[in-house]
């Protein structure tokens, strides 16, 4: 009872934060712009995000987190537009929306589609919030008692999990981590003032500027690879009244969106199974225990319901880990990390306790940027996909100019640009040797507190490296890397000697 | 899947990084001991972990590269000369995304923000295919304005439209 106490206070407070008239617009533009980049087809949340990192360098703290959150939401309601009327994922997280979604579309049953895509991100995600609001006090509570030590482990387990676990090859993707945090020790050492990595250039002293990394690596690297092609266009237009749902697509959706939540929720939580991963399993369990399964793949309205739900409840329960422990388990959470960092907040246990306000404002700026975004999806469909018909060579310079920009206002500073330049070659130089870019960017932003941290517990315990396996939380992950390390190889190893046989 | 050339490529490169760094960080840098690290402790270590995977890795693709050769008496062209990872790879969009960013940080402050977009997007748009002056002309007037609007006017940056 308590506890319900505890939480009801809590969320009035937060209610207190969300509902200012500033933060209220700034949930209302994040969504916004999120759904805008969201439904344009190459542009996902990551992209979205770092083009709006150097934003918030000029906002007050809640409302540039509050606008980020409401980005990365906005971006997943807005993902699957072009996914389903389309047949082309806009980006790898709504991949999986193609399946179902392209056949419903040809059906005449898009509007349907797109309507039980909102409803099913609506629903997910608030499943989300309610584990976010449930299980992150706890979690920061037990987060107080780590020592430097555990978060060196707990951060090892994140970098390599996110990094291995995945599509492509978990060496591969280990080594760019490596990249990531070699590049994050160029510039000035905090414990001896020692320039690192500078080669005489007076600006690389204060490092590599996060926003024109991300934004090189993702934003430039993906524009110089795709700027000469042309992309589908759609006409089609909806109105509410194309959207609504039968009944028998009611029932048959409700049972799908509780499992894609609590899937999503689970994945959501834990490093590295971010990207689409989680959804894809939503979607394969709502194949395996369908009563019809030769639907799935033309048309099933739980191929849409579960996926979608799956991706938002992730979304939620992403944020566990990095508002408590300040480790993010993807890029965008990393990214997030990084907006606390530039507002000067510490991430960490402490800030839920010492920025109360901060982290329950944001919470309850969720669901009013849930219930936004239900609001511009729903009757506003036909402005997005009317969005869909600008062709391609007309947005790809857009993008280039508001990356510069974006880029330069940082710190006022063309120098950025040239690093934004750097890092757009090195990232196009990655997709050419397929080198995956977001263990790069997570090991970047997660560099300098790893750094410090191993280095203090080895201070503490005289240069004792058994400190990491002496203390039970820093053991366990530690313990859990290896083992992840292990399944991850042999996995990798079996699905490619089960390629090879076939070929 | 002929991933051969291209991890080799790949793997080389970064531990050709790797041993960079490593090298750099140690000679460069006092390392110290572990109970009192230096500046290039941290880096010395990742470093050299990183140089050992890109060996791995190279030497995997190497491995696999040989038994190819030996069963089929064939080589992949590099992957440089191929599609890679990029569907409808095309020298000229990249170079030309390039030459819009280096020309606009070139003249943002030399010029102007509007001269300076007119140019980036100028630049820009020799990457679409198919190639069309009028649209090029017409978005690069519009791209001004709006980035004039917005950076300017509306957020206050302190660049000036036009600078001579």
């Amino acid at each position: 009872m308590e506890f319900l106490v505890t939480i009801g206070a809590n969320l009035s407070l937060g209610l207190g934060e969300a509902l200012t008239v500033s933060n209220l617009w700034y949930c209302f533009v994040g969504v916004t712009l999120g759904c805008l980049v969201g439904v344009l087809p190459g542009l996902g949340s990551l992209i979205a995000i770092s083009l709006l990192l150097p934003v918030t360098y000029h906002l007050p703290t809640s409302g540039a987190l509050i606008m980020l959150a409401g980005v990365y939401f906005g971006a997943d309601y807005g993902g699957g537009t072009c996914s389903i009327l389309l047949g082309v994922p806009g980006h790898p997280a709504a991949a999986v929306d193609v399946l179902d979604g392209y056949p419903m579309s040809k059906q005449g049953r898009g509007g349907i589609a797109l309507f039980m895509k909102s409803i099913a991100s609506f629903s997910g995600s608030l499943v989300g919030i309610v584990f976010l609001i449930l299980l992150a006090p706890w979690l920061a509570e037990v987060a107080i008692h780590f020592g430097s030590a555990d978060y060196t482990g707990l951060m090892v387990l994140g970098l390599v999990a996110a990094s291995s676990v995945g599509k492509g090859s978990p060496i591969k993707g280990l080594a760019m981590m490596l990249v990531g945090l070699l590049l994050a020790t160029v510039g000035t050492d905090l414990n001896s003032g020692v320039a690192r990595f500078d080669f005489g250039v007076m600006e690389l002293t204060d490092g590599i500027e996060l926003v024109a990394l991300a934004m090189g690596v993702f934003a430039i690297a993906e524009v110089m690879s795709s700027a000469g092609t042309t992309r589908p266009k759609t006409n089609q237009r909806f109105g509410l009244r194309d959207q609504m749902p039968t009944r028998e697509d009611w029932r048959r959706s409700f049972a799908p969106i509780i499992r894609g939540s609590g899937i999503g929720s689970f994945f959501g939580a834990l490093p590295g199974t971010g990207g689409g991963m989680a959804t894809f399993l939503a979607y394969a369990v709502e194949k395996r225990i369908s009563k019809h399964p030769e639907q799935f793949g033309n048309g099933a309205i739980e191929g849409i319901a579960a996926p979608e739900a799956c991706n938002n409840a992730g979304v939620g329960t992403a944020f566990i880990p990095t508002l408590t422990l300040g480790i993010p388990g993807d890029a965008i959470m990393a990214l997030m990390l990084a907006a606390l960092v530039i507002q000067g907040i510490q991430p960490g246990p402490e800030v839920m306790t010492s920025h109360p306000e901060l982290f329950w404002g944001l919470v309850v700026s969720f669901v009013i940027g849930n219930i936004l975004l239900l609001i511009l999806n729903i009757p506003l469909i036909g402005l997005w996909v009317r969005l869909l018909q600008i062709p391609y060579p007309v947005l790809f310079p857009g993008i280039i100019l508001f990356t510069c920009i974006g880029v330069y206002s940082t710190h006022n500073n063309v120098f950025d640009i040239w690093i934004l330049l750097f890092f757009g070659v090195m990232g196009f130089v990655m997709l050419l040797l397929k080198l995956e870019q977001v263990p790069l960017l997570l090991g970047f932003i997660l560099g300098k507190p790893l750094e410090e941290n191993f280095r203090r517990s080895l201070v503490l315990a005289r240069g004792d490296f058994w400190v990491f396996l002496e203390r039970p939380v820093s053991a366990t992950a530690l313990g859990v890397t290896v083992l992840l390390l292990c399944f991850s190889f042999w996995s990798y190893w079996r699905g490619k000697s089960k390629k090879t046989a076939i070929v | 899947m002929k991933d051969e050339t291209r991890d080799f490529f790949a793997g080389t490169l970064l531990a050709v990084i790797g041993l960079f760094a490593g090298v750099h960080a140690g000679f460069s840098y006092d390392v110290g001991s572990p109970a009192n690290m230096g500046p290039g402790f941290f880096p010395l270590v990742i470093g050299c972990t990183l140089a050992l995977l890109g060996l791995v890795i190279a030497l995997m693709a190497r491995r696999a590269m040989l038994h190819q050769l030996q069963t089929q008496h064939t080589v992949e062209r590099p992957p440089i000369y191929r599609y890679g990872a990029i569907k409808n790879f095309g020298w000229l969009p990249a170079v030309s995304v390039v030459a819009a960013i280096a020309l606009f940080s070139q003249t943002l402050e030399a010029l102007g923000l509007i001269p300076a977009t007119v140019l980036l997007t100028l630049c820009a748009c020799l990457a679409q295919r198919p190639y069309r002056l009028k649209r090029s002309i017409v978005l690069a007037i519009a791209l001004s304005i709006l980035a004039w609007l917005i950076f300017v006017v509306g957020l206050g940056m302190p660049v000036s439209a036009f600078h001579f």
